[in-house]
């Protein structure tokens, strides 16, 4: 008997035994695979896990492949499966002793491996590694993967905080793409004047949009929005909207003035660009106007002048120009009229200015709305979550636009809440949660109610609102100088409620409302006291 | 050594062997395992210690063993006044032509088969004259050594039941024997059988099979049987556990006093090839080691006085141990 003939009666036990090995690697993977499944599950009725299914699938998956790899690499040497078939099978260590006698070592040697393989062959290799021996580990696959099935098919009272943390992520995904896209509408107006401004401008907006990013709450991205709007209010030049009357005003004025027809309509429009070109021209008309017409045009840039008191650069320029053209000296009036020209050229600069950033505040606006509905919903499930004692503030409210803080409002109900806006609501319970009441208003800037004190515009009793931002395309009235150790402008109360109602109707009468809103909203503001 | 030595074959093992068994079995009744474990001891070049009541047939299995291989024969009758020297011979002073000269007369120690009858009567002076006899195959009087004829096998016997005025034979002594063997009274079928062999006319002879040098051949033989490291180490293992600071079991954490010695370990597997190649196999397997065991480590398994007030018997605790280790862990 020669090494190879006891070899080749052992091969057919070491096909078996890594076929073997193979299965209890496989059944192992799947124990394994079954168990960290079985874990997932568990955790996630514990925990809220998003992706649990597939982070199940992917646990059980590596277990399986680690347990085949296992039964694959580790496939038992030749006298280890010689050791377990002498066992298995009673052959009393013929193969195991046979194997590490090595032939003529010993005089006895070819004997022994002989016999072994004689017996050997006489014997079934499977019946030393039968597959009946895996009974249990699949047993123990088949309970777990039951239980396993079991947990993923009923209801876990997890899925909707897991649906809401999913949402939540999407919404904080949508509110940085809406910054970064208003960054990107920003920047790519490179005609922003002043420069500096739009330095700020942008730098506001990348850092708002790295917060937003960052920001693992909806509430927190809402927190950053605010923090923006806030920024991007303080970047408005508060004296704009005097300038813009000033130049309509003196647009008004020139209206009669001989050949400034295009000049007026331009600065009654708005277009300042057009102004400047206007007045350049006008300037370089001068020495072509007959005395009556230079002396029609001192009166009307003389009334021009006074109308433009809202810009004292327009202002100080026209009133030359007047004064220079009726004293005669028409290179002066000239110089003045080019220094009136470069004030719209400068007011055409900052109404660009003003343009984007509104466009910033449009485009993050309806960011906030999303944010601030979405931490809403957390709040509300959240305070569902707490159970008795913890109820919800609802309300329903009309409000207009959004802010942060405690807003004002009507209604009745107990709780104690940190809300946004306005709002009527009806409600009991006590809770924490945003949210009471984000109204579906018309839309201009809420105030951001942080009722501090001020001694800033009001009566002495009056109440002080302080003014939110501004909506879409809507003006807001000038916000007050900020308190003492206060960060946003404040307003009289009556000052902003009368913008409210002002800019209300304008919308209602613009039917930009359904008549059932349309009604709500009259009915609410007819509801507030006025003041008095 | 002779032809007969070296072309002794693992078949003629088994048939001389089975020969014997059979010559065996002519005159006993019964006593298989002491028929088998004497064989083992006989082939495996080791001597046995038998512990029995009289009248069991020792004398008569140990004479029908040396008249079926041709063996030489003796015995000796251990009795408190045996000297030394009635075992290993002595010099004695012989008149000659050339005067009166020492000349050496051997004791009955020079023969193939000894049989030490009730061996724990003799002193133990006496009784260690047979260590360098059982140990070293030769023995020294006076300043002369002289061997022993091959095969050499000691069966010594002693009475578990009449201890006073015996001598407990000293560890030393204990751990010379390959075997200890136990003899039970026979059975009420064995009794009739004995009877109707013994009290009749005829008397049952056995037929040599074979010579020294047989016997010596098949000692050499037992000893080329090869065996597994993993065989190896289970005898290890099963020795070291009857060491108390080791506690395989709780008995022998509780019971023994000292455990088996290396030539504990020896005898096992001498014998155990033995047992192999009687059953017609080549290697040593498990249930070879676990055979002999208790016959090969008894004697070597000291127990403390709380084991004989408990009723623990060395067979007790070498069966826990033979329970409690796996024999092949690999294979479990």
């Amino acid at each position: 008997m020669t090494i190879d003939s006891l070899s080749a009666a052992i091969a057919p036990y070491r096909r078996v035994a890594a076929r073997d090995r193979a299965v209890r690697g496989l059944l192992f993977g799947l124990v394994a695979a079954a168990v960290a499944a079985l874990a997932v599950q568990l955790a996630a009725r514990a925990w809220p896990l998003e992706r649990a299914q597939t982070a199940a699938l992917a646990a059980a998956g590596i277990c399986v492949l680690a347990g085949i790899t296992w039964g694959v690499v580790r496939r038992p040497s030749e006298l280890t499966v010689a050791r377990i078939a002498d066992a298995r099978l009673g052959l009393r260590e013929r193969l195991a002793s046979a194997l590490v006698t090595a032939p003529g070592a010993q005089p006895m040697a070819g004997l022994l491996r002989a016999d072994a393989a004689r017996v050997a062959q006489g014997r079934r290799a499977a019946d030393a590694f039968p597959l009946v021996r895996h009974r249990a580990p699949a047993a123990v696959v088949a309970g777990l993967a039951l239980v396993v099935g079991a947990l993923a098919i009923l209801p876990n009272s997890r899925d909707a905080e897991v649906a809401r943390l999913k949402a939540d992520r999407a919404t904080i995904k949508a509110v940085a793409a809406a910054v970064a896209k208003a960054q990107a509408t920003a920047a790519a107006d490179k005609a922003q004047e002043p420069a500096d401004k739009a330095a700020q401008l942008d730098q506001a907006l990348a850092d708002a949009q790295k917060k937003v990013a960052a920001a693992t709450t909806p509430l927190q991205a809402l927190q950053e929005l605010s923090n923006l709007q806030d920024k991007l209010a303080q970047l408005r030049d508060p004296a704009n909207p005097g300038r813009e009357q000033a130049a309509a005003a003196a647009g008004a004025a020139l209206s009669a003035a001989p050949g400034t027809a295009q000049l007026s309509q331009a600065l009654q429009s708005g277009n300042h660009a057009a102004a400047a070109a206007g007045l350049r021209s006008l300037g370089a008309s001068l020495p072509t106007l007959t005395p009556d017409q230079k002396k029609q045009l001192a009166d009307a840039l003389n009334k021009a002048a006074a109308g433009a008191a809202g810009d004292p650069k327009l202002e100080k320029a026209l009133d030359k120009a007047s004064s220079s053209l009726a004293a005669g000296d028409t290179a002066a009036a000239q110089a003045a009229l080019d220094a009136a020209a470069q004030a719209s050229s400068d007011q055409a600069a900052q109404q660009s200015f003003e343009s984007a950033l509104a466009q910033a505040q449009a485009s993050t606006e309806g960011a906030k709305q999303q944010a601030a509905a979405q931490a809403n919903a957390d709040a509300q499930a959240q305070a569902q979550g707490q159970g008795q004692g913890q109820g919800q503030g609802q309300g329903q409210g009309q409000g207009q636009g959004q802010g942060q803080g405690q807003g004002q409002g009507q209604g009745q109900g107990q709780g104690q809440g940190q809300g946004q806006g306005q709002g009527q609501g009806q409600g009991q319970g006590q809770g924490q949660g945003t949210g009471t009441g984000t109204g579906t208003g018309s839309g201009t800037g809420t105030g951001t109610g942080a009722g501090g004190t001020s001694t800033q515009p009001g009566a002495a009793d009056e109440p002080i609102y302080v003014a939110g931002q501004p909506g879409t395309g809507l003006n807001q009235p000038d916000p007050g100088p900020l308190g003492d150790g206060q960060t946003v402008p404040q307003s009289g109360y009556r000052e902003v409620f009368s913008a409210y109602l002002r800019d209300t109707t304008d919308a209602l009468d613009r039917s930009a409302y359904d008549a059932g809103s349309s009604d709500l909203i009259r009915q609410y503001f007819s509801s507030l006291d006025r003041p008095k | 050594m002779s032809a007969a030595r070296e072309e002794l074959s693992p078949e003629a093992f088994g048939e001389m062997a089975g020969r014997l068994q059979a010559e065996l079995r002519k005159v006993m009744v019964g006593q298989d395992a002491l028929l088998r474990d004497t064989m083992l001891a006989l082939f495996a070049g080791g001597h046995v210690l038998i512990e029995g009541v009289p009248g069991l047939g020792k004398t008569v299995l140990v004479r029908t063993i040396a008249a079926s291989l041709s063996l030489d024969f003796a015995r000796i009758q251990f009795t408190p006044d045996l000297m030394p020297a009635d075992i290993v011979g002595t010099n004695i002073i012989q008149e000659g032509e050339q005067g009166r000269r020492p000349v050496y007369q051997p004791g009955p120690i020079f023969a193939n088969l000894v049989l030490a009858d009730e061996v724990n009567r003799a002193t133990p002076k006496t009784q260690s004259a047979l260590l360098e006899a059982m140990q070293e195959h030769q023995v020294t009087v006076g300043t002369q050594t002289r061997p022993l004829p091959e095969p050499f096998f000691v069966l010594a016997t002693q009475n578990p039941i009449e201890l006073e005025g015996t001598y407990p034979l000293p560890e030393a002594q204990l751990d010379r024997f390959l075997f200890k063997i136990l003899v039970p009274s026979p059975s009420e079928a064995e009794l009739v059988e004995i009877a109707r062999r013994t009290t009749g006319t005829f008397e049952p002879a056995p037929t040599p099979i074979g010579g020294a040098e047989e016997v010596a051949a098949m000692i050499t033989l037992g000893r080329q049987v090869p065996i597994a490291d993993h065989v190896l180490d289970y005898a290890a293992r099963v020795v070291t556990a009857t060491h108390p600071s080791t506690g395989a079991t709780e008995r022998v954490r509780r019971y023994v006093r000292f455990g088996a010695s290396p030539r504990g370990m020896q005898s096992m597997i001498l014998a155990a090839k033995v047992r192999a190649l009687m059953d017609g196999r080549y290697n040593v397997a498990f249930d070879d080691l676990q055979a002999v065991a208790r016959p090969a480590l008894r004697h070597r398994v000291l127990l403390n006085y709380e084991a004989e007030a408990a009723g623990v018997d060395a067979d007790t605790v070498i069966g826990d141990i033979l329970e409690a280790l796996v024999a092949d862990p690999a294979a479990a």
